[in-house]
């Protein structure tokens, strides 16, 4: 028998609450569980795509482009504007495209020539420069050492950008397994005479 | 009025209850699937100990793209004649006193009972060469989880030292300082 009121309904709810919980923690353990699996699922999914294969012994070559720049023009970026990877034979040509500014009072031609650390690799790696869809030079890069490219010819104050494409062709059997060449391109500006 | 007032209630009471029901269902079920998801990777950080793998924590981008600073990366005992050229390996450079590498093999050759290696970094232009013991395991990485260890890499960093040792540090001192001050002026309140 309950005496007060107040403490009559303190006391019946608090079993009913207990009730409650236990019959709400059985309710919500399906989901809970189907909360977790989804999360192991999702983590283990995850994980997949992010493992490191083992490789396949077959190393490809590397290629990273940097310039040598005379005082007429200014280029961005100033470090490497390409660091081809893991190039194989007759895998898909990797590209990078370097801003050259013409910072003196006439218009330059530019001629490019290429410096490359590994002769061997350049024997084999094929260079395609380009500028605004003109091809300036396609060959090895070993050739493109010995001869200067096509002009690019840049305004006054203009831009002219610069593109590199780098690839080994398909017909190549060795030479570039594991091999890594530094190429400097060798940036030349003539200025034009007689035109301003 | 009441009492249409009062019928309305009772409609509208059972739907705004299920749908706080459900979204309590849906919050829960969102917090399982966080935590199945960190278990899992907490999982994937503590299971290769027991194979006698680690995981290793980046902290520098000589292995850009493919590793970035503040990854972290499980490498796995491998035996040094298991490994192929273009595999990511860890082991202790003789050229930077011991220090733990993660680099890519370029080339490696048997000579007797060791094992050569040359190592580059995929952003580096320069090689590390050295040579294991045929008999003895590197480590190869195969998994990489990325930004994992930023907080290890920040820990590392001046401001992330100022971060997490002298604030702490000036907190609790901040703390222990007024709490000497209450004991004081408590103090003086009992003999006054």
């Amino acid at each position: 028998m309950v005496g007060d009121g107040d403490l009559g309904e303190t006391v019946v709810p608090v079993a009913t609450t207990g009730y409650n919980v236990m019959t709400k923690m059985r309710s919500n353990l399906p989901l809970r569980i189907a909360g977790l699996a989804a999360g192991l699922v999702l983590a283990a999914s995850l994980l997949y795509f992010l493992r490191v294969p083992a490789s396949d012994g077959k190393l490809g070559a590397d290629v990273r482009l940097v310039t040598l720049v005379p005082g007429e023009l200014t280029v961005t970026p100033k470090d490497f504007f390409l660091f081809a990877r893991g190039l194989k034979p007759g895998s898909a040509p990797q590209s990078g495209v370097l801003k050259v500014r013409n910072i003196t009072t006439g218009p330059v031609d530019v001629r490019v020539k290429a410096l490359p650390s590994d002769r061997e690799l350049a024997r084999v790696a094929d260079m395609e420069l380009s500028s605004g869809g003109r091809v300036m030079a396609s060959t090895t890069i070993d050739a493109l050492r010995r001869h200067r490219s096509g002009p690019m010819r840049i305004a006054v104050g203009k831009v002219g950008a610069l593109r590199a494409r780098v690839w080994i062709p398909r017909s190549v059997k060795s030479g570039y397994q594991a091999r890594f060449a530094d190429v400097t391109l060798d940036l030349r500006a003539t200025v034009i005479k007689g035109s301003r | 009025m009441t009492t249409l007032a009062r019928a309305a209630d009772f409609t509208m009471a059972p739907s705004s209850g299920r749908v706080r029901s459900l979204v309590r269902g849906a919050g829960s079920f969102l917090f399982w699937v966080v935590a199945g998801f960190a278990a899992a990777i907490a999982l994937t950080l503590v299971v290769p100990l027991a194979f006698h793998g680690r995981p290793l924590t980046v902290m520098s981008g000589s292995m850009t793209p493919a590793i970035r600073t503040g990854d972290v990366v499980i490498a796995m005992p491998i035996a040094p004649l298991a490994v192929r050229p273009g595999d990511i390996v860890s082991f202790n450079d003789p050229s930077r006193g011991g220090k733990l590498v993660t680099h890519r093999v370029r080339h490696m050759r048997r000579e007797g009972g060791h094992v050569n290696f040359i190592t580059r970094g995929d952003a580096n232009t320069g090689v590390e060469k050295w040579s294991v013991n045929a008999d003895h395991k590197i480590s190869r990485t195969v998994l990489r989880l990325p930004k994992l260890g930023r907080p290890l890499v920040f820990a590392r960093t001046r401001t992330g030292l100022l971060v997490l040792v002298l604030v702490p540090m000036l907190l609790l001192g901040t703390l222990e300082i007024a709490s000497i001050w209450k004991d004081d002026e408590e103090t003086e309140d009992v003999t006054a």
